[in-house]
C-alpha cells in the first residue's frame, strides 16, 4: 500500500472516528474536559481556521485566554496531533479540546484558507519528522531500490549482517532461558506446591526479572501471574499447577517449533515474547465484516497501561481483540481508555487483519469503511454453545488466557457475591471473584434476559458490557 | 461415565503428587483407560525426570479438563425480573447529562436534572442507578425525587442492597406503611416522611398507633416529621407529647403547636401576650404607645409550652426580655392589628425606639414567620431598619421572613424593583441582595435581566470583584436562578475590555458555563438532537 492511500484512508478514518464523545475521551482528566468543553463555543476564538489542501486536515485557532496575547492552538485530527502556546502541562490542553470539539460539532464556523505562518511551520516540522521515520524504516528494511554505489552496499551489507546478528543472538538468549525457567519449574515440583507457596515474592520476581533480561518478556509475565496464585484463595493448587502445566508446554513447544504448524509456532513464540511488526501485518489481506465493539477494559500493569478492545464480526461470527499500550502516565486515571475511538456499542464495517495464531484473535483494525449500528442478535445463543466455542479454541490452542464470550440473551443473577451469568436453560458462569461491578450489572438487566459481553478464562467470567434499553454500558 | 470419573482422578492424583513434591512422592497414575489414561501412561513411561512427566501429565489434563468442563445446571427459578416501569426513558442527550453530572460536572444541577425528569414524566437510564441511590443514602433531601427518577427499577435494587433500604419502599401507601412496621432506622424515618407528603392524616395515625413502643432518640426525628401537611387535626397528639420526657421531643410539638393558630397553645400564649403588651395613649397629642410589662418568672406552665428558660449564653439578653419575646413569638401577629385596629406598618413605627423593641420585633418575626402573615412580612421588609435585631433573638430576618411568607410573584417583583430604585442594591451587606440570596426560587425573567443590567453596570464602573463576597454569592446563586430565557443576559455584554475585567473573568466563566449546561439539560429533555 502506497504512502498517499494509507493518507487517504487515515483521513476516512478520522472522519469516522471523532465526535463530541470521542473527542472529549481524550481529556487527560475530567477537569480539562469540562474546560475544553467550555471552550467549544465560537464566542472564545478571535480567530477559527482549517485546510484541507497540504495532504491533511489541520485546524488552528487564536483564543484569548487571562494574558495579553491570544493562544495559538494547532490541531491535526488525523493522528490527533496537538500544539498550543498556552503554558498548561495538560495533554491535550484546554484549548486544543476546544477547538476540537467546535470543529467535529460546526465545522461550519471554520474558515477554509491557507494556513499562517505559526500553522504552516508546525504542519511543517511534523512532516519533516515523518520523512525522517520513513526513510529510517526503509533504511531498515534495506531497500533494493537505494542507490547502488559499491560503499552503500557494503554499508547495507554490514547493517543486513548486523541486524541477523541481533536475532541469532536474541534466540541464543531465549533458548538459554527457556532452559533455565524448564528447570526452574521442575524444581518446584520436585519440591512440592506447598513449598512453592511459602516462597516470597520476591523470588517469582527474581526468575521473572532473569526471562526479561534473556529477551523473553512473554514468559516473564507467565511467571509473575505463577506468584500471585498462591495467595489466590481455595482451589490454588488446582490453578498453580495448571498454569504451572500450561508454561511448561510452552517450553517443550520451543524445543520442538520445527515439527509444529507454522501459526502453532507463531503462539509459542508470541506466548515468550516474540512480537509481529504491525507495519508487516498491514500489508497482509484482512478479514472484512461488521465489526461491533463489545468490550472495553484497561487495566494497568508494570509501568504500562494496556487498553483491550473485543470485537465482534457479525458474519464471522468470531471474536477480536486489539491491544493498546502506553506508558503509565502520572495525572491519568488507569481506566481512561487510550484509544477512545473503539467505543463499546459502536460498530463499523471495516477490515481486520489477525495476527498469525492457531486460533487468532489478537488483531489489528486495518481500515474502517463505514460506522454501521449494532444489533444486540450476535454471539452464541446459549451457555452450552459458548462453551463448546471456547473448548474448540482450546483443543487447537491450548494457551489462550480469555476467551471471548458474547450472549445474546444472559441473565445476570449476582443478588450475592459473586452471582452467575444464567441462560434460559439455567445453565449458568460463574462470575469472577474479582469483578466489582454486580450492581450496575443488574440495575442495567433488572433480572431480565440482556445481551452480555464477557471474557473466560476458563473458570469464571469478567463481564465487560451488558446492553440496556439504552444500549451499552461498559462495567469496571 | 467412568471414564470421565477416571478422568478427574487423574487431575486430582496429580495435583496432590505436585503439592508434596516428586522428591517425596511418585505420580502413580490411577488409571490408564480412557484418552487421558492412556496418554498418562505414556507419558510416564517415557521420560525419567519425574517432575518433567508430571507436568507433562498435568498439561494433558489441563487442556483435557478445560474442554471437558461442563457449566452447571440449576433448576431454582432465576431471581424474580424487575416490574416494568410505564414511564419512558428519558432522551438519550439527557441521560448523557446526568452522567457527566454524576462524574461531578455540575454537581449542583443534579437536583435540576431529577426536576426536569419529573417535569416530563420520564426515567433516568438504568445504569445511573448505582450512583444515584448511593447519593441519596449520603443526602437524604434529594430521595424523594431520586426514587421518582429511578422509578421500578431503583425500587427492585434497593430491595435486594441493604445499603440502599431507604429506598425499597416504593412508592405507594402499603409499602410505606409495611417499611414502617418492619423496617429499621432511616428507612422508617423516610417512609414515614413520604407518607407524611401523600396522607398527613394516615401518616400521624401510623406514627401513634406504634408511638408508645419508640425508641426516645428516634421521637425527635419523627415529631419534626410532622411539620410537612401540619393540620388542627395533629393538635391533640402534639399537645400529649408536651409531656414527653425528651426535651427535643417538647420542644418539636411545642413549635409545631405554635403554628396552629386555633390550638390552645397559641390561646394559653395569647392570654399571656395580653397580660405583657397593651397600647396607650400618651402626652398631649395623644400619641400612641406600647406598654409593655415583663414576665416575672418562667412558670412550669410556661415552659411546658415551648419557652427556654436560659437565654444563649455571652448574648447579654435579659431572661424577662427573653420570655417575653418568645410569648410574643407564638401569637398570631394579626392579634394586635385587629385587636387594636391599627396597620403593621404603624405598630412598627411605634415599637421604634421603644425600650423592648428588641424583643417585640424578634417575636413579630417569628410569628409572622410561623403563621404566614403576608401583610406583616411586607412590613416588616419595608421597614426593616427598625425589624433588625439581633442574632442573639434567634429570630428570622426581615428577608428571610419577606421571601418566604410573601407569595413568590410579588417577592419577584419587589426584588425587581428594588434593584431598578437603588444602584449599591447588590453590593454586599445591602438588604436587597440578602433577601435575592435568600429567596430558594427561580427568578422571573424581568428580574433576572434587572440583575444582569445593575451587575454589568457595576463591572463598567470598574468595581473589582475582589473582596465583593455578596456580589460573588449573587453570581454563583445566579446559575440556578436565572431562567432559561434570560441566560443570554449573563452570557453576553460584559465589558471585556475593561480595566477591572480579570478580577471578574473567572466567575462570570465559571456561570456561563452552569448556565450553558442548563440551557443544553433544558434542550435535552426537549428535543432528542443536542451535540
Amino acid at each position: 500500500m502506497g504512502v498517499a492511500s494509507r493518507d487517504r484512508d487515515r483521513r476516512r478514518n478520522a472522519a469516522l472516528m471523532w465526535n463530541a464523545e470521542t473527542v472529549l475521551a481524550l481529556a487527560p482528566d475530567p477537569a480539562s474536559a469540562k474546560a475544553g468543553r467550555d471552550l467549544g463555543t465560537r464566542r472564545k476564538w478571535a480567530s477559527l481556521g482549517v485546510s484541507h489542501d497540504t495532504g491533511a486536515v489541520v485546524l488552528w485557532g487564536a483564543c484569548q485566554g487571562s494574558g495579553k496575547d491570544p493562544y495559538l492552538t494547532r490541531v491535526d485530527p488525523s493522528e490527533p496531533a496537538f500544539k498550543c502556546s498556552c503554558p498548561s502541562r495538560k495533554f491535550p490542553c484546554k484549548h486544543a479540546l476546544g477547538l476540537f470539539l467546535l470543529f467535529v460539532q460546526t465545522p461550519a464556523e471554520f474558515a477554509t484558507g491557507t494556513p499562517p505562518d505559526w500553522v504552516a511551520e508546525w504542519v511543517e516540522s511534523r512532516a519533516a519528522r515523518a520523512t525522517k521515520r520513513v526513510e529510517r524504516e526503509g533504511r531498515a528494511a534495506e531497500s533494493p531500490a537505494a542507490e547502488d554505489d559499491a560503499a552503500s552496499v557494503a554499508k547495507r551489507e554490514k547493517s543486513a549482517r548486523q541486524a541477523a546478528a541481533r536475532v541469532a543472538e536474541r534466540e541464543r538468549r531465549v533458548a538459554t532461558g527457556v532452559a533455565e525457567l524448564s528447570l526452574w519449574l521442575r524444581d518446584l515440583v520436585r519440591q512440592g506446591l506447598s513449598a512453592a507457596a511459602s516462597r516470597p515474592m520476591s523470588s517469582w520476581e527474581t526468575m521473572a526479572a532473569r526471562l526479561v533480561d534473556a529477551q523473553a518478556p512473554g514468559a516473564a509475565r507467565l511467571v509473575r501471574q505463577l506468584g500471585t496464585i498462591p495467595a489466590s484463595g481455595e482451589g490454588w493448587p488446582d490453578r498453580l499447577l495448571d498454569r504451572m502445566a500450561r508454561l511448561h508446554l510452552l517450553l517443550e513447544g520451543y524445543a520442538r517449533l520445527d515439527q509444529l504448524s507454522p501459526e502453532l509456532a507463531a503462539d509459542v513464540r508470541t506466548g515468550l515474547g516474540w512480537t509481529a511488526s504491525q507495519e508487516s501485518l498491514l500489508e497482509l489481506d484482512g478479514v472484512r465484516d461488521q465489526w461491533g465493539v463489545v468490550g472495553r477494559h484497561v487495566s494497568e500493569d508494570d509501568r504500562l497501561r494496556v487498553q483491550r478492545t473485543w470485537l465482534w464480526g457479525r458474519e464471522t461470527r468470531r471474536g477480536a481483540l486489539v491491544l493498546h499500550f502506553a506508558p503509565a502516565g502520572v495525572g491519568r486515571t488507569d481506566t481512561k481508555p487510550i484509544d477512545p475511538t473503539l467505543v463499546p456499542g459502536t460498530a463499523f464495517d471495516g477490515t481486520l487483519v489477525f495476527f498469525p495464531s492457531a486460533v487468532p484473535l489478537r488483531a489489528i483494525v486495518k481500515e474502517r469503511t463505514a460506522a454501521v449500528a449494532w444489533t444486540s442478535d450476535a454471539g452464541y445463543a446459549s451457555v452450552a454453545d459458548a462453551m463448546v466455542a471456547t473448548a474448540d479454541a482450546d483443543t487447537r490452542m491450548p494457551w489462550i488466557e480469555s476467551h471471548p464470550v458474547l450472549l445474546r440473551e444472559a441473565i445476570p443473577a449476582a443478588m450475592t457475591m459473586p452471582g452467575q451469568i444464567r441462560d434460559s436453560t439455567g445453565r449458568s458462569l460463574p462470575i469472577s471473584h474479582r469483578f466489582r461491578d454486580r450492581w450496575r450489572l443488574l440495575a442495567v438487566s433488572g433480572g431480565a434476559a440482556v445481551p452480555l459481553f464477557g471474557e473466560w478464562d476458563g473458570e469464571a467470567i469478567t463481564p465487560l458490557t451488558v446492553w440496556g434499553e439504552g444500549g451499552a454500558v461498559s462495567l469496571s | 461415565m467412568t471414564t470421565l470419573r477416571a478422568d478427574l482422578a487423574i487431575w486430582a492424583a496429580t495435583v496432590n503428587a505436585a503439592l508434596l513434591g516428586t522428591d517425596r512422592t511418585r505420580l502413580a497414575v490411577p488409571s490408564s483407560e480412557g484418552t487421558l489414561g492412556s496418554a498418562s501412561a505414556m507419558l510416564v513411561r517415557d521420560e525419567a525426570d519425574a517432575a518433567a512427566s508430571l507436568l507433562r501429565i498435568a498439561s494433558a489434563a489441563s487442556v483435557y479438563r478445560r474442554c471437558g468442563w461442563i457449566p452447571k445446571r440449576s433448576d431454582e427459578p432465576p431471581p424474580a425480573a424487575c416490574p416494568p416501569d410505564t414511564r419512558s426513558l428519558c432522551p438519550a442527550a439527557a441521560g448523557a447529562m446526568l452522567r457527566r453530572i454524576l462524574q461531578g460536572e455540575h454537581e449542583s444541577l443534579l437536583a435540576t436534572w431529577l426536576s426536569l425528569a419529573a417535569r416530563h414524566g420520564v426515567r433516568a437510564p438504568a445504569d445511573t442507578l448505582c450512583d444515584l441511590l448511593e447519593l441519596g443514602r449520603r443526602e437524604p433531601a434529594l430521595r424523594s425525587t431520586i426514587l421518582a427518577a429511578g422509578g421500578t427499577r431503583a425500587t427492585w435494587l434497593a430491595a435486594v442492597n441493604p445499603d440502599w433500604s431507604y429506598a425499597s419502599a416504593g412508592e405507594s401507601v402499603e409499602s410505606l406503611v409495611a417499611t414502617w412496621e418492619t423496617g429499621t432506622g432511616p428507612a422508617r424515618l423516610a417512609a414515614l416522611q413520604q407518607l407524611r407528603a401523600m396522607d398527613a392524616e394516615r401518616a400521624r395515625a401510623m406514627l401513634e398507633s406504634s408511638w408508645g413502643q419508640e425508641s426516645p432518640a428516634e421521637r425527635g426525628g419523627f415529631v419534626a416529621a410532622l411539620a410537612r401537611g401540619l393540620s388542627p387535626a395533629d393538635e391533640p397528639f402534639l399537645a400529649r407529647a408536651l409531656d414527653d420526657r425528651r426535651k427535643e421531643v417538647r420542644q418539636g410539638a411545642a413549635g409545631l403547636l405554635a403554628r396552629l393558630p386555633a390550638s390552645e397553645l397559641v390561646a394559653r400564649m395569647t392570654a399571656r401576650a395580653r397580660e405583657h403588651l397593651s397600647l396607650g395613649k400618651t402626652g398631649l397629642l395623644k400619641r400612641v404607645r406600647i406598654d409593655v410589662t415583663l414576665p416575672a418568672a418562667a412558670d412550669d406552665a410556661l415552659v411546658r409550652d415551648g419557652v427556654e428558660p436560659k437565654p444563649p449564653p455571652g448574648t447579654g439578653i435579659g431572661e424577662r426580655a427573653w420570655w417575653f419575646g418568645q410569648i410574643i413569638a407564638a401569637v398570631p401577629p394579626s392579634t394586635w392589628t385587629s385587636a387594636w385596629s391599627m396597620e403593621p406598618v404603624t405598630l412598627l413605627r411605634v415599637a421604634e425606639g421603644h425600650e423592648w423593641r428588641e424583643p417585640l420585633v424578634a417575636g413579630w418575626l417569628s410569628a409572622t414567620e410561623r403563621h404566614r402573615d403576608a401583610a406583616w412580612a411586607e412590613a416588616l421588609w419595608e421597614n426593616e431598619r427598625i425589624a433588625r435585631v439581633g442574632v442573639g433573638w434567634r429570630a428570622p430576618s426581615p428577608e428571610r421572613v419577606f421571601t418566604t411568607v410573601v407569595p413568590s410573584e410579588q417577592v419577584d417583583v419587589a426584588l425587581r424593583r428594588s434593584i431598578g430604585a437603588g444602584r449599591d442594591t447588590l453590593r454586599s451587606n445591602h438588604a436587597v441582595l440578602n433577601a435575592i440570596l435568600e429567596w430558594p426560587h427561580e427568578w422571573s425573567d424581568a428580574l433576572a435581566r434587572a440583575v444582569a443590567l445593575r451587575l454589568q453596570e457595576h463591572a463598567r464602573d470598574k468595581m473589582a470583584l475582589a473582596g465583593e463576597f455578596g456580589v460573588r454569592a449573587l453570581l454563583e446563586r445566579c446559575g440556578h436562578a436565572v431562567p432559561v430565557s434570560a441566560i443570554g443576559a449573563f452570557t453576553d455584554g460584559w465589558p471585556e475590555q475593561s480595566d477591572v475585567w480579570p478580577t471578574w473573568a473567572p466567575t462570570i466563566d465559571a456561570l456561563t458555563s452552569v448556565l450553558r449546561f442548563r440551557n443544553d439539560l433544558h434542550l435535552a429533555f426537549t428535543e432528542e438532537s443536542v451535540p
